[in-house]
This record gives structure tokens, sequence and C-alpha cells, in this order.
């Protein structure tokens, strides 16, 4: 498509040196060639760059928001996580060494239910705290920023489940040390409900506030543990005592799977559930 | 004069004009070259600003200094077979469109004519196969040469001339039944 083609002759090099074609066919190329053509009129001009530009916005939007928006949350995140102050980790810390001083001194029986009941509420209450934490001006400033209130929240939450995943691992293996338990087994039984309790209570922390999402989170949790507590025999106390049966690993597998794929979705795509979940 | 290339490379660096340059170097030629294609002025307007945001759309996968207007022209050709395609399926009748830009004038007598003409036409481009068609505009409407047309649509040279040896015959067999028939005999390219 030559820009430069403004006349309706056709070139002799074209029309002669090319293709020697009979007088005939020459005349019928000439007749083709000097048709009028269409013109662009300035408001299909001016509509065509309106709709490019309108495309070109689209497009730089969307490949700011796969690019920048993980990196951009994961910066956020890390201020988040600052602005939790030393207190929150240094009573976490605090929290875990006495665990790993009073579980050898504690029967079997009762350390490992122990630390199945305390770690998910304490992931929780972490959540709780530091949603509780986040200043109403700051959270205007993440709400209209291109990173999204939820996918930030997201990845702050997320950095406290590995941060209390760690301390769990760190105490589960002090406990199987003490007393002789299956790692794994432990590990399972805390890890599945830890993360679908955080990932339920999170999106409902986010919409109606920290309480409900304590009550939704640990409410639950709290009831189970009075139930195996209370009432061994019955099958939730099986999923909490740190003996495991093909079925209690397959729930605690799939709630792990469940939990971590939702605060994965929350993270990678909070923008898309943003109108949703944030409260206005 | 800015290549084509260099333009696009600009633009994909934040520069706004650049691509403005784009438009205005191709959005002419693209028309004319879909018109004769779909055979509807409002259409091909409708695919040149298609063609134009598929560029955009598309424009992270163009690395510099690949050639710019093969690209362009690829996305316009398979837009306009699409349309085409759908337009047979939805039983719409291409090429009796009128052209408003042709009828417009200060002569009434020449305007008439001109429509006349552009009916001719595109009653005639019904004839001929879309890459007939396609041939056909790029030798004579944009005026490029048997190797650069074989080049754009990878195809040999031999076929570029046979396809538009066939199409001028089959265009002049329609002509002769009609009353344009005996002017462009006389190879009168100014009066149809």
């Amino acid at each position: 498509m030559d820009n430069h083609s403004q006349s309706h002759e056709i070139p002799e090099d074209t029309a002669s040196q090319e293709e020697p074609w009979p007088e005939a066919l020459r005349s019928v190329a000439q007749w083709y060639a000097a048709q009028p053509r269409p013109h662009p009129s300035p408001a299909a001009n001016q509509r065509l760059l309106a709709r490019v530009m309108e495309e070109e916005v689209t497009v730089i939007r969307a490949s700011f928001q796969a690019r920048s928006s993980i990196l951009q949350t994961v910066r956020m995140t890390r201020w988040q996580l600052h602005l939790l102050g030393p207190w929150f980790w240094i009573t976490s810390v605090l929290l875990l060494l006495l665990g790993v001083v009073v579980a050898p001194a504690l029967p079997r029986a009762a350390a490992i239910p122990m630390l199945i009941y305390v770690l998910p509420l304490t992931a929780i209450l972490s959540m709780v705290y530091a949603l509780r934490r986040v200043a109403p001006g700051l959270r205007d400033i993440e709400v209209s920023s291109p990173t999204g209130f939820v996918e930030m929240m997201a990845g702050l939450v997320l950095a406290l489940v590995c941060f209390n995943g760690l301390l769990g691992v760190l105490a589960t293996g002090a406990m199987a040390l003490a007393q002789w338990a299956s790692f794994s087994t432990v590990l399972t039984d805390w890890l599945g409900p830890l993360l679908l309790l955080v990932a339920i209570s999170f999106p409902v922390a986010l919409r109606w506030g920290t309480l409900p999402a304590m009550l939704i989170g640990g409410g639950p949790w709290l009831i189970l543990i009075v139930l195996a507590a209370g009432l061994p025999e019955l099958l939730p106390a099986h999923f909490l005592t740190g003996t495991q049966t093909g079925f209690s690993l397959a729930f605690h597998l799939l709630a792990a799977g469940l939990g971590a794929a939702a605060l994965l979705l929350l993270f990678l795509r909070g923008l898309t559930w943003q109108r949703l979940l944030v409260h206005p | 004069m800015t290549s084509d290339e260099e333009l696009f490379r600009q633009w994909q660096r934040g520069s706004v004009d650049a691509f403005e340059t784009l438009v205005q170097r191709y959005q002419r030629p693209l028309l004319s070259h879909l018109y004769n294609l779909v055979g509807s002025a409002q259409t091909a307007e409708d695919l040149v600003q298609e063609t134009f945001v598929r560029l955009v759309r598309e424009a992270q996968s163009y690395r510099y200094p690949r050639p710019f207007f093969p690209w362009l022209y690829t996305i316009a050709r398979n837009l306009a077979l699409k349309e085409l395609a759908s337009a047979y399926h939805r039983h719409v009748e291409l090429g009796m469109a009128l052209h408003e830009a042709s009828i417009q004038g200060p002569d009434p007598q020449e305007a008439v004519e001109r429509w006349e003409q552009q009916q001719a036409l595109q009653r005639a481009l019904v004839c001929l196969s879309f890459e007939q068609r396609e041939v056909l505009s790029l030798r004579f409407r944009q005026e490029l040469s048997v190797k650069e047309v074989a080049e754009l649509l990878g195809i040999p040279a031999g076929t570029v001339k046979s396809r538009t040896f066939q199409a001028l015959h089959r265009l002049r067999q329609y002509l002769e039944t009609t009353s344009f028939g005996g002017e462009v005999s006389r190879g009168d390219p100014t009066h149809g």
C-alpha cells in the first residue's frame, strides 16, 4: 500500500515492462486504476484517533497491572509489615519460645492438641490485629492506588500466614523431638485449618470488619476445640489430636489447598474483587 | 522521511505523534485497499479503524526492525477476510454499497457519472475472487510491483501475474456487457 500513490495512472514499468498485456487488458487496468478512491473524512480521522487512544490506554493499563502489580504489592506489603511495629514480632517470638519451653513438660495427649488448637487461632488473631492497624488515611490511598487494597491486604495476610507457618513448623519440630510425635501428622493437622480459616475470615474482615471475621474464623474452630476436648469419641476429635487417618489427612490437605488457593487468588487478582470486598 | 518501523518504535516508547504520523501515512491507502476488497465504504472505514486498534493491541509483539507494512497489511487482510466470511454467513450482499464521497461535487451530471462508474466497478469486482481483487488493488491502486506484491502475499511472482491477468480478463468480460465496455475499449480512463 504505497502511501505516495496519488496518481490514477498505471506506472509504465508496472503496466508494460513487467507484464506485456494485450491492449484491451491494459485499457481495463487503466480504467480500474482511474476509478475514484474513497477518502477518509476529517470526522472519520478523529474517530479513528480517538478509538486508537482509547485502546492504547486500555492496553497500557492492562500491561501495567500485569507487570507492575505484583512488585508494587510486595513493596506495599513490606511497608505494611514494617508498620505493624516491633512488638508484634517480639510478642510472636516470645509466645513461640514459651511454647517450646512448656511443651516438654506437658503430657503428650495435651501438648500436641494444644499446638493444633493454638496455631490457627493465632493466625486469625494476627490477621485481625494487622487489619485493624491499617490507618484510615492510608487505606484511602491504598483503595485508589493501582495495586488495589485487596491485593495489598492479601499480601500482608500471606506474609503473616508464612510467618505463623514458620513459627508453627519450628514449634512442631520441637514438639516432635520432645514428644516423639510424627512431624508430618502434626503439621498437616494445624496447617490445613490455619489456611482455610484465614482464607474464610480475611474476605469477611475486608467486607464487614474484624469482629465478624474473628467470629466467623475463630468461632467454629473454638466449637470444634470444645467438642474435641469434651467429647473425644466424636468425629471432630479425630481431626485435632495428632493421630492421623487417611480421611483426616485428605481433609487437612484439601483444607490447606483451598485456603492457599483462595489467598493466592486474592493476592493475584484482588482488583477483580475489590468492589465487592472493600466496604464503601 | 522517518521509516515506518522507526515511527512504530518511537510510539512504543511513548510518542503519540509517531503513531499519528503512521495513521496519516496509511489511513487513506488502507481505506482504498479495503474498499476494493469488501466493496463498502462504511465497512472499509470500520476495518481501517479495527486494523489500527489491532496494531495497538499487538504492539508488544512487535520487534524492531521487523517490516511494518507487511504486518499492517496482514492484519487488514485477515480482518477483511473475516468480514467477508461473516457477511456471507449473514447473507449480506457486498459490492453494491454507494460510496458517498464519489457522488459529492459541484456538478450534478459529473456526480451521477461518478456514481454510475462506482456502481459498475463494484458490480464488476463482485465477479472476482478475493485473491483477484486483492492483486488488482495492490497492483493498480496501491501501485506495487509484481515483486512487491509477491513478497507481501508470500506467493510466486508468476502467480501474481496470472491472477492479475485472470482478474483483468474477467473484468473486461463483465464490462463488455455494460455501457462502460465501449469506453474502456477506447482506452478512456478518465471516463469510465
